[in-house]
């Protein structure tokens, strides 16, 4: 196995509301996206983003799941109404200054045109407590995009407004080896 | 070297120390590289990585543990250093859990802690030889302006007890990590091991 970097994207002064991968080159086995994330979200210290793929919005193309816990209880859920795909966790603008959310999301077998894409993740935030009777959370995320077509580019969507200064997501390639498929 | 393929057993490929010494030295995975690789001799209870190089993107650490301690159960902890300086034990940390033991999913907290809390690892009476296996990825953990986030999963099953785990944890800190504790209570079991990899942001 052979990771190899692919791009990277940093926001910058002003934030931004998507953060795209455009022209992903299909020569790798899968893809890992690793990401630091803030957004402007007002009141609460925790955000979300979602993702979604070649520029399909269609809700029903997308199905998600997730399992989290939040420091008092834990959820299962499942959507399809967001025309993306998953929940990710990311701090907001009210948690403790500096803060931001890490994810790792892994998209196996994104370039094979002959299977649906299935992504997982995990993903989570601690802002040490609560704010707005929201604390820290962390889980595991999956989510199926209902086409064969190889993923050729990749949005960031903040479900708040903006994500903010700092906010950073790097692409990565893995390869596997010719000889034993590890 | 791309590949390391365990041919045979002569030569003592078997050894403790030679063949993880072997994956140490050619442990260079693309942008996923090996920065250091230590073992548990026993009667230590804290793992350091010290001098991390400040050329890499993330952190990634791949634990594969078990506590000398009393009970079924411990944990492996995390505390971190900035500036080349010793280990941060203040009440500076924080966590965020979510695990399974295969009778219930439960999600707790901790604040203003002196460490962070990973992932549940065997102890001297889970079933012998069972350890836990764990990842940690610390993201941005070379930049000076923002606190630091610890994303762990770890898991272990002995037969008649287990733990699937996630963990998030937060160091308000914002100094560049220059050194990473791993803890758990008593010591780490012989045959514990740990290593450290950098993830690259750059084709070079």
């Amino acid at each position: 196995m052979t990771m190899q970097f692919i791009a990277s994207q940093t926001v910058g002064a002003g934030g931004t509301s998507t953060i795209t991968f455009s022209n992903i080159p299909a020569t790798f086995t899968h893809l890992q996206l690793r990401g630091f994330v803030q957004t402007n979200r007002s009141t609460y210290g925790i955000s979300e983003y979602y993702l979604q793929f070649n520029d399909d919005n269609v809700n029903t193309n997308y199905r998600e799941h997730g399992l989290y816990g939040d420091g008092s209880g834990v959820t299962s859920f499942s959507n399809q109404s967001l025309g993306t795909l998953f929940d990710f966790n990311g701090t907001a603008g009210t948690s403790t200054g500096g803060t931001f959310g890490n994810t790792i999301i892994d998209i196996l077998d994104y370039a094979n045109t002959n299977k649906n894409k299935v992504a997982r993740a995990i993903s989570g935030v601690d802002i040490n407590g609560t704010i707005a009777g929201f604390g820290g959370r962390c889980g595991i995320f999956s989510g199926v995009w209902l086409n064969t077509a190889a993923v050729t580019k990749i949005v960031l969507i903040s479900a708040t407004p903006l994500f903010t200064q700092g906010t950073r997501f790097d692409l990565y390639g893995i390869t596997t080896s010719a000889l034993t498929g590890a | 070297m791309d590949y390391i393929y365990r041919m045979s057993t002569a030569g003592g490929m078997t050894s403790d120390t030679r063949y993880p010494n072997m994956l140490t030295n050619y442990g260079d995975f693309g942008a996923l590289q090996r920065i250091a690789y230590q073992t548990s001799n026993g009667s230590v209870a804290t793992i350091t990585f010290n001098n991390i190089p400040q050329i890499y993107q993330d952190l990634f650490i791949v634990c594969f543990s078990r506590s000398g301690t009393t009970g079924n159960y411990t944990d492996l902890y995390v505390r971190l250093a900035t500036g080349g300086g010793a280990v941060d034990s203040g009440s500076n940390y924080s966590t965020t859990r979510l695990y399974g033991d295969g009778a219930s999913a439960v999600s707790d907290r901790f604040t203003n802690s002196n460490l962070i809390y990973c992932y549940p690892i065997p102890a001297t009476s889970a079933t012998s030889g069972v350890f836990a296996s764990g990842i940690t990825h610390i993201l941005n953990y070379a930049n000076s302006s923002t606190n630091k986030t610890v994303l762990s999963r770890g898991a272990s099953d002995v037969n008649n007890a287990g733990y699937t785990a996630e963990q998030v944890g937060l160091w308000r800190n914002t100094g560049a990590i220059t050194s990473v504790a791993l803890l758990t209570n008593a010591s780490f079991t012989t045959g514990s091991t740990f290593a450290l990899y950098g993830i690259k942001a750059s084709a070079a």
